[in-house]
């Protein structure tokens, strides 16, 4: 039998991403952003979340796509060593069943700006699926 | 695991810790040779590793300690002098014994079996003889014979290898005893190996030493001792264990080393048994995998671990720590740092709620979390020495090696620092120390023609500052030359020419800490490959450290490492600024200054740099909203400033307000955040606000104001406080005791009519200029041996006034204080010489609280004027002591001492009843509804929880019979009526 792997699905703009569930923590559907003076355009701000601070991130600037957050967001929480990051996204699908042998080097037609993120992408139904790492998210 | 596993494990880690210690002996024998404490110590630990290996059948490292012992023993009885020699092969068997015990036994690379040969040769021939030479010829203690010990190590491809020992039988009179070894399982078993070991005996009158040398040269496929005699007698005595010990040692000194080893095994044993969950077991497990998975980089790093308890269990021989896993640790640490939110957070809610008794649990619960938050950071807290242990051997061994004189000095061992830093500041600090001594001290020759000792001097100093801990490495060595460094770095391409003339000296010298920069032209084995001082400074800034260069051509050269915010919870000063809260350590903060009008002449500027002139300093300034991009008017007027005084720099930060000094946990930021020089971290303040944690120096990098000013005269906070601008004092006469104030807090000085004063409890009030102004004599007694007339100090504080009587005024002097003893007595400041009597510089500290104290006494005193109590107490104490409660509230009291005098008092309703509890128990059936339906308000004292009824009687009621918890309770349930 294949090996499955689960990951959680989300949108940004009119993408399809995924995490892979086992770096997500949980999902917020709002959260109160302080902002940090001097701090990179892609960090909203910092959250408290049960006596925790995490960074929050608008993920759509972070891959250097357009748009803003809109009213209705998700925040993604993953836990990564000691640090908490809350990626910001326009909203959150389901947790899906994909089967490994599915997931996929980058194809050479997808654009480039998806390298850095150390992408790879998963094709089920006609549909692609762009999986980022998310290390290379966090890496400065 | 077995319970003997586990105990095995438990022998590897204290025989590691003995090793250790006996190395630190070693070294010591070796500065002062007649010390035979050290021999008699190690002499000790080897006997009982020794032993321990015997219990567990290790006999190879028996068999290996026992030669060593054998010959300490010679050394402890004096038979033979200790040497340099015997410095070097103790040494040197300690490391053997630790590759030993940490190797199971068939495990054993041939190197290191060949070492343990060629190991035991040595000892042998330094047990036989003292002499610096130790001529093998005096060896023969069996006369007539030489003594071969010959194992075959290699696979024997061709017999002809083995012609040597063919040749040596050929010897008249020479004898083979074949020793067999251990024989490997059929499946590994190899037939051209030999399993075991000859043991030859050549009449000296067939050969001499060289010849038989010259024959078993000849092949090497084995090795071989010559004359290993005793080593021959000590494989016998192996198995004769009791017969070995009696002759090494004392009978009943023997006993009490028996009992030592074994009852601390038990002791070991027991903890693991009793828990099976026991992080004990955990630890020593994984610690024992690491072992065996890298013995040699474990050897290398030196385990720390292990270091660190030895001095406490060997110092009275008995236990006094415990092993704790660093995860449960860090675990507990995290928790009590959410516990500290917590309880920041309960506080700032209880204020809001003026409940006496809640404010009352508070306190207690805030008071407690701080006790424990200490314990438990001092459980994380490590003498910086513990780490330090292994340096004297490594400078020995450089030392001899680069055939340098070193004088390794040691500083402030007992500084206390965080573990897991220290864990990481090791490497860094060795590498630092091989620097100095390879690349740093000259040699001999030629320190001795620039005039130097020949001895080079390095110094490792741990201190605090500020609330940084500072380690520091000096070497008075040749020092650095900035041109050189330039140079190269020019040719390694690293700056350009127009920017390396434009470079301080420091920053020069901070070029070697450049990735693949090296200036010493021949590489050694110990340092100058160009990997090392990048990666020093890279390990020192992932655990938030700092690292400074600073030299003197010729003189010396200094490494400063600082380390900042180690713990997870620090006093820090909350401040705002530019509509945003901050945070910086409080221990950074110098003072604060507040830009109001009386001040802005201190102002001046250089150079668009905006500078505070604060006594006899400039102190650049930086505005702190402008620096972080904040809105804001960037402007100074009525605004604070923060003086922050670093290592580096001294300067202040203009902030719109200062808040509070908060205990606060401090939070690692996100690696996104890293690059971001002006934090330190952040924390959550209150329920969500989160702050940021100024970093200091980098507030300072980024305004780039380090040379600005350097010469800032700052001194001890200590002195800063008895500082006056003009350093005049007013001096009192106190019972024979003369005393100063500072004049600047002084406003006036008055005599009073002693007929206008009324007394208030002990302190007394008066008008004075169309106010009440309270009047608190210096002592109790002050006020007996003023006369009619009263002096007083009229002092002002935060808008209040208030008047210290003294006893006699004396003089106003002008006197430097600033270099007075500090006094550690409660309300005294410093104590100096003013004009020939020994003065106290006197704290008003203590006298603003009773200033303030008497303020709220006074106002309540104002809200019961007119109003009337009874008290219901039958205890006389208690009575008295309520009455005068009350009648300093201002009540005017009546007494009701049993029933009938409550019945009495019924007739005439008061407006506050204080009933006592156990008065009102013993009389509950007879209380009348006189009483009970009397408009008075009803307080019930001394009891811990009012039943239901009780509720409906009482209007409030408290446990005990507190001044301040009385007062609480009637403020409330009045606030309540109104």
């Amino acid at each position: 039998m294949a090996e499955v792997h689960q990951i959680l699905t989300f949108k940004l703009n009119n993408l399809q991403l995924a995490l892979d569930v086992d770096d997500v923590q949980e999902v917020l559907l709002k959260a109160e952003f302080q902002k940090v003076p001097l701090a990179p355009e892609f960090i909203e701000g910092l959250f408290t979340l049960r006596g925790q601070i995490v960074t929050g991130i608008d993920l759509k600037k972070r891959f250097g796509l357009k748009g803003e957050i809109g009213n209705e967001y998700a925040i993604i929480v993953i836990e990564k060593g000691t640090e908490y990051v809350g990626l910001i996204v326009d909203s959150v699908g389901e947790v899906e069943q994909v089967d490994t042998s599915n997931i996929q080097p980058l194809p050479a037609n997808i654009k480039d700006e998806w390298k850095p993120w150390d992408s790879r992408v998963i094709h089920t139904e006609g549909k692609i699926t762009i999986l980022p790492d998310t290390e290379a998210i966090l890496q400065t | 695991m077995s319970d003997l596993d586990k105990a095995k494990v438990v022998f590897v880690e204290e025989s590691l810790e003995l090793l250790q210690a006996i190395e630190q002996e070693a070294l010591s024998l070796e500065n002062q040779t007649e010390d035979s404490d050290s021999v008699r110590t190690i002499f000790r630990h080897i006997h009982s590793i020794k032993g321990t290996a015997g219990f567990f059948g290790l006999a190879h490292i028996e068999k290996f300690l026992h030669a060593l012992e054998d010959m300490l023993d010679l050394l402890r009885e004096g038979e033979i002098n200790v040497t340099t020699k015997h410095v070097d092969v103790i040494l040197d068997s300690v490391d053997h014994a630790k590759k030993l015990i940490k190797s199971e036994e068939d495990g054993l690379s041939d190197e290191i079996k060949e070492k343990t040969e060629s190991l035991l040769t040595d000892i042998q021939t330094l047990s036989a003889d003292s002499s610096e030479t130790a001529d093998t010829d005096k060896n023969d203690s069996e006369p007539g014979k030489w003594l071969v010990e010959l194992q075959v190590t290699e696979e024997i491809e061709d017999q002809s290898s083995l012609n040597p020992i063919e040749q040596l039988l050929t010897i008249e009179g020479t004898e083979f005893t074949f020793v067999p070894g251990k024989i490997p399982s059929l499946s590994e078993y190899e037939s051209s190996r030999i399993y075991g070991s000859w043991l030859i005996e050549i009449p000296k009158s067939g050969a001499d030493k060289q010849m038989i040398e010259t024959i078993l040269s000849s092949s090497d496929v084995y090795t071989y001792n010559i004359d290993p005699n005793r080593l021959t007698e000590s494989e016998d005595t192996t198995d004769t264990f009791e017969g070995a010990e009696a002759e090494a040692w004392p009978e009943e000194v023997l006993e009490d080393e028996e009992e030592d080893v074994f009852g601390d095994f038990e002791f070991e044993a027991e903890i693991v048994e009793d828990d099976d969950q026991a992080e004990v077991s955990n630890e020593a497990e994984s610690h024992a995998a690491e072992k065996d998975a890298q013995p040699e980089s474990e050897a290398d790093t030196g385990g720390d671990a292990e270091e660190t308890s030895v001095s406490e269990l060997l110092d009275d021989g008995e236990k006094k720590s415990i092993r704790v896993r660093v995860n449960t640790l860090e675990d507990l640490m995290n928790r009590i740092s959410e516990l500290v939110l917590n309880r920041n957070q309960l506080l700032q809610y209880s204020r809001g709620k003026k409940d006496g008794q809640l404010s009352k649990y508070v306190n207690q619960l805030d008071k407690l979390t701080s006790q424990i938050q200490e314990s438990a950071m001092a459980t994380r807290m490590e003498p910086v020495g513990n780490s330090w242990i292994r340096l004297p051997r490594i400078v020995r061994d450089l030392s001899k090696e680069l055939d340098k004189e070193i004088n390794l000095e040691l500083k402030g061992e007992s500084t206390e620092l965080d573990r897991q830093i220290l864990e990481k500041l090791s490497e860094p600090i060795v590498h630092l120390i091989r620097n100095a001594i390879d690349h740093g001290i000259e040699t001999a020759q030629v320190r001795k023609k620039s005039g130097k000792a020949e001895t080079g001097h390095v110094k490792l100093q741990a201190f605090n500052s500020s609330g940084n801990i500072f380690i520091q490495i000096k070497d008075d060595g040749r020092g650095l030359d900035a041109n050189a460094i330039k140079e190269k770095a020019i040719a390694k391409g690293i700056l350009s020419q127009d920017e390396a003339d434009n470079l301080s000296d420091s920053q020069i010298y901070s070029l070697l800490f450049e990735p693949g920069f090296s200036t010493k032209e021949e590489v050694s084995k110990y340092s100058g490959r160009g990997v090392g001082l990048d990666i020093v400074k890279r390990n020192i800034e992932s655990i938030g450290g700092q690292i400074y260069i600073e030299s003197e051509q010729g003189e010396s050269t200094t490494f400063t490492i600082k380390i900042p915010l180690t713990l997870a919870v620090i006093s820090a000063l909350i401040f705002s600024s530019g509509g945003k809260k901050f945070a910086v350590s409080e221990a950074s903060v110098f003072e604060i200054v507040w830009m109001n009008d009386e001040n802005t002449n201190l102002l001046s500027e250089v150079n668009g740099q905006r500078l505070l002139r604060l006594r006899d300093s400039l102190i650049p300034l930086i505005q702190l909203d402008e620096l972080l991009g904040l809105s804001g008017d960037h402007d100074i007027d009525n605004k604070f400033v923060v003086i922050i005084k670093t290592a580096s720099a001294t300067f202040g930060i203009v902030v719109d307000q200062v808040d509070e000094i908060q205990e606060i946990v401090v939070k690692p930021l996100s690696r996104m955040l890293h690059n971001i020089k002006a934090y330190a971290g952040c924390t959550i303040i209150g329920s969500e606000d989160i702050v940021m944690i100024l970093d200091s120096d980098g507030i300072s990098e980024m305004a780039s104001i380090d040379d600005v000013v350097d010469e800032n005269i700052i001194k001890d906070d200590a002195a800063k406080l008895i500082e006056d601008e003009e350093d005049k004092y007013l001096i009192f006469e106190e019972n024979n005791n003369q005393k100063a104030v500072p004049l600047n807090l002084v406003a006036r000085l008055e005599e009073f009519d002693r007929q206008d004063l009324e007394q208030v409890d002990d302190d007394y009030v008066i008008q004075y200029r169309n106010e009440v102004l309270n009047l608190i004599p210096f002592s109790k007694s002050t006020m007996q041996r003023v006369g009619d007339t009263v002096p007083a100090l009229v002092i002002q504080s935060e808008g209040q006034q208030a008047g210290l009587v003294i006893e006699k005024f004396v003089d106003i002097v002008e006197t430097d204080l600033s270099n007075s003893t500090i006094s550690a007595k409660k309300g005294v400041l410093a104590v100096d010489v003013i004009n020939g009597r020994t003065t106290e510089v006197v704290d008003l500290n203590w006298f603003y609280q009773r200033v303030s104290e008497l303020q709220v006494a006074r106002t309540i005193r104002q809200q019961h004027v007119g109003s009337d109590c009874v008290i219901f107490e039958h205890s006389t104490f208690l009575r008295n002591h309520l009455v005068h409660v009350f009648e300093n509230f201002g009540f005017e009291v009546r007494i009701a001492s049993d029933i009938t005098e409550l019945e009495e008092a019924s007739e005439n309703p008061p407006s506050l009843w204080v009933i006592s509890a156990p008065a009102y128990m013993q009389h509950r059936e007879e209380f009348t509804d006189g009483i009970m339906a009397s408009d008075g308000m009803k307080l019930a004292v001394g009891v811990d929880q009012a039943p239901e009824i009780e509720k409906k009687i009482f209007d409030a009621w408290i446990s005990d019979y507190d001044k301040d918890d009385i007062l609480n309770a009637i403020n409330q349930s009045e606030e309540e009526v109104s």
